[in-house]
């Protein structure tokens, strides 16, 4: 299936619990006919369900996992923000996905760079550059990672 | 033993008995020392490629060049803002050290 549920799996599976299927089954339903309806341009009935997942999410209670969905789901949502010519609204959305908590990973970019085109689209090229640049340093610091550099 | 120290003492003599070698002697030398450097990062590479994700690591050697196009290119529309040029030549530099990093494990597409 999609890239949410093997998210969801690999946050489940990294948890101490095992996952609650019900749940995982549900957000991914809704993660799927989000991505369906963006392909479409639909983009009010994909806010919709992004909305939707997030309620879902916000009930996660390992909070590692909670994180890292929250945070992807944000970033979708500040997307499709953008899209709808809402950029203030994206901005919105990218500080309530990096009020999670900011980490050297690429959720924490994704927000990052979602929040600097929409400060882009509202004029706001140094705000748009900062960060930018902070998701540059995370993609720079995971790269070290892999090529397994000091 | 005595026969040891005294063999051992003597190789050490030997290895550190000062020599006046010819010019051809100094640049063969170093030629062989280049090779040898140039196949000893050879095989580092080639260790540290059997263990790279090069699909990951080109996708974020991508990723930081991309965002460094961005910050020029934002830097670029406006001149207004003074701060911008130097972030432009600090993402670019980072994503041309990063592809050669990636370069010199990976074969990126």
């Amino acid at each position: 299936m999609r890239r949410w549920l093997a998210l969801a799996l690999l946050c489940g599976c990294a948890a101490s619990e095992p996952p609650a299927s019900s749940w995982i089954m549900q957000a991914s339903a809704l993660s799927d006919r989000a991505d369906d309806a963006l392909n479409r341009r639909d983009l009010a009935f994909a806010q919709q369900e992004l909305e939707q997942m997030l309620l879902l999410v916000e009930k996660t209670p390992d909070v590692a996992e909670r994180r890292t969905l929250l945070e992807d789901t944000y970033y979708r949502l500040a997307r499709v923000e953008l899209l709808r010519g809402r950029p203030t609204d994206a901005v919105a959305a990218a500080n309530e996905g990096l009020k999670m908590g900011r980490e050297r990973d690429l959720f924490t970019a994704n927000l990052l760079i979602a929040r600097g085109g929409a400060y882009e689209a509202l004029g706001q090229a140094s705000a748009a550059v900062a960060d930018y640049h902070d998701a540059l340093l995370v993609n720079e610091g995971l790269l070290r990672q892999a090529l397994g550099e000091p | 033993m005595k026969h040891c120290w005294a063999a051992l003492l003597a190789v050490c003599a030997c290895a550190t008995q000062p020599m006046s070698p010819s010019a051809g002697d100094v640049t063969e030398s170093a030629r062989w020392e280049e090779q040898a450097r140039r196949l000893d990062q050879e095989l580092r590479s080639l260790a540290l490629a059997a263990h790279v994700d090069c699909k990951q690591v080109c996708s974020l050697a991508a990723a930081i060049c991309d965002l460094a196009d961005r910050i020029c290119l934002a830097a670029a529309r406006h001149p207004e803002a003074a701060e911008l040029p130097a972030s432009c030549r600090d993402a670019k530099e980072r994503c041309q050290s990063g592809r050669q990093r990636v370069d010199r494990v990976c074969r990126c597409s």
